[in-house]
């Protein structure tokens, strides 16, 4: 196997397996979609944009959202190197199990591209999560949250940052949703440990069930005192989360804004004046 | 093999591009129909007797008053021989294991899953009617269905199969362009005639 590396396009494929195996782990963060008609114009941008390899390095792909799906089914028809992990819901044993068996079939592929074998151990020692960032309160009172999905650069955070604001929290699948504090428990098989590590760390957006506990939890937690839900144009888990936001903020009487755009680097004009103006409501 | 395929006796082209086996009366209808279907087949008598042009009809079609089915009868020769909706991909339902046959029913179904099954079945579908060219219509926002339509295309090009892709919505009309899918449609069976 020629490639040393390999991406991942989801924060539940468990880093920590390609790292055992002998790879390095990337985010896969494609350049922005151009249109060669592989994919309808009504799809989410990063799915459009990941469907279009840069370069031959192989990518897992999670059953995450229908795009991806694709995204997957198109990649592997056109014969490139590409896996798809099924990843189930909810943290309950049925799908803990379920997902172990994914994982101990992602850990068999892997085996496969580099030409070696799954240990029976996979790991010598306990294996070294992504610790999640600390959260730094700083004394501004300007503090918000920013959820999301995915962006190719931190344009957005530095724009709040122009305007004096504080993020608490990036909510997003590059950031700390990616990098979760876990526990390991070394009685139980190494894949069902990580499986219940990974199904446990912070949801995302399609985790619907456990999603409206999370984020009521990150607002009262952090105190934040407005939030911005940034989603991209026809994702769909970002759409359902609008409701989820607007119904909590309203709740806690703080501001809330929805901003949709493309996975692309810079911000329009339009969002560098309605984010002022939302900022001088709080 | 499917005998009404072997024997090309088929159906109207708009009778059953539907979904509806939990429907009151379902059973009632898929089973008149099936009778009337083999009549024709015993009398060599099929319901479109010129089929010069047999055309397979992916996902759903528009359901509201359209002029596109139509359109595609009008001109003789043409018939849908087959859409995929009511292709039935699963094995026969057990009654002494209700729950794990019904699971392994919604296993089968093509658009679930990896895309793989949904182009095997269409290749199979086009082979046993014996189909000449293949229409997806593309239901606005199916990521399921939509996403497919490069697969498929590049599928049925490498059998010399036309393919030919509508953009659309099968309940709101104000997403379906009319004239622009007519145009194409008549491009379309042009090419194929």
């Amino acid at each position: 196997m020629e490639s040393l590396y390999i991406y991942t396009a989801c924060s539940y494929v468990p880093l920590e397996i390609i790292r055992a195996m002998g790879f390095t782990p990337k985010r896969l963060l494609a350049p922005a979609p151009s249109e060669t008609g592989l994919m309808p114009r009504n799809y989410c941008s990063y799915v459009r944009a990941c469907v279009y390899p840069s370069d031959s390095i192989p990518v897992v792909f999670t059953t995450c959202c229908d795009g991806m799906r694709r995204c997957y089914d198109i990649r592997r028809s056109r014969g490139e190197t590409v896996f798809l992990l099924d990843l189930p819901r909810q943290v309950v044993d049925t799908h803990v199990e379920y997902y172990g068996g994914e994982l101990r079939r992602l850990a068999g592929w892997l085996g496969k591209l580099s030409g070696s074998a799954v240990p029976e151990k996979l790991f010598s020692r306990e294996p070294l999560f992504e610790k999640i960032q600390k959260n730094t309160i700083s004394a501004d009172e300007r503090q918000i949250i920013l959820s999301g999905t995915v962006l190719p650069d931190d344009g957005i955070l530095q724009l709040i940052n122009e305007y004096e604001a504080t993020v608490v929290k990036v909510d997003f699948c590059t950031e700390q949703r990616s990098g979760a504090e876990m526990t390991y428990s070394q009685k139980e098989d190494e894949f069902l440990s990580l499986a219940r590590a990974y199904l446990s760390k912070p949801p995302c957006l399609r985790m619907t069930g456990r999603r409206f506990p999370y984020i009521r939890e990150l607002v009262e937690r952090t105190g934040a005192r407005g939030v911005i839900l940034y989603t991209i144009k026809f994702c769909d888990h970002g759409l359902y989360e609008i409701p989820l936001w607007r119904h909590l903020c309203s709740g806690l009487n703080i501001p809330f804004l929805h901003l949709e755009g493309e996975y692309k680097s810079g911000m329009p004009a339009q969002f560098h004046t309605r984010i002022q103006a939302f900022l001088e409501t709080i | 093999m499917n005998p009404m395929a072997v024997n090309r006796v088929l159906p109207r082209p708009d009778a059953i591009i539907a979904t509806s086996h939990l429907c009151d009366g379902a059973v009632k209808y898929y089973s008149l129909l099936r009778k009337d279907l083999s009549e024709r087949v015993k009398k060599g008598c099929p319901a479109v007797p010129l089929q010069k042009k047999r055309l397979l009809w992916l996902h759903f079609k528009p359901y509201y008053p359209s002029p596109l089915l139509k359109r595609i009868e009008q001109d003789p020769g043409n018939v849908i021989a087959f859409e995929e909706v009511s292709a039935v991909t699963w094995s026969k339902l057990s009654p002494e294991d209700w729950w794990g046959s019904v699971a392994a029913k919604i296993l089968t179904n093509p658009f679930w899953g990896p895309g793989e099954k949904r182009v095997e079945l269409v290749l199979n579908l086009a082979r046993e009617y014996r189909c000449d060219g293949v229409i997806h219509f593309s239901h606005w926002g199916c990521r399921q269905s939509t996403g497919m339509v490069s697969i498929l295309r590049e599928a049925l090009n490498r059998e010399g199969i036309p393919f030919l892709n509508l953009e659309g919505d099968c309940i709101d009309s104000r997403n379906f362009m009319e004239g622009q899918s007519m145009t194409r449609v008549e491009s379309f069976l042009e090419m194929l005639n």
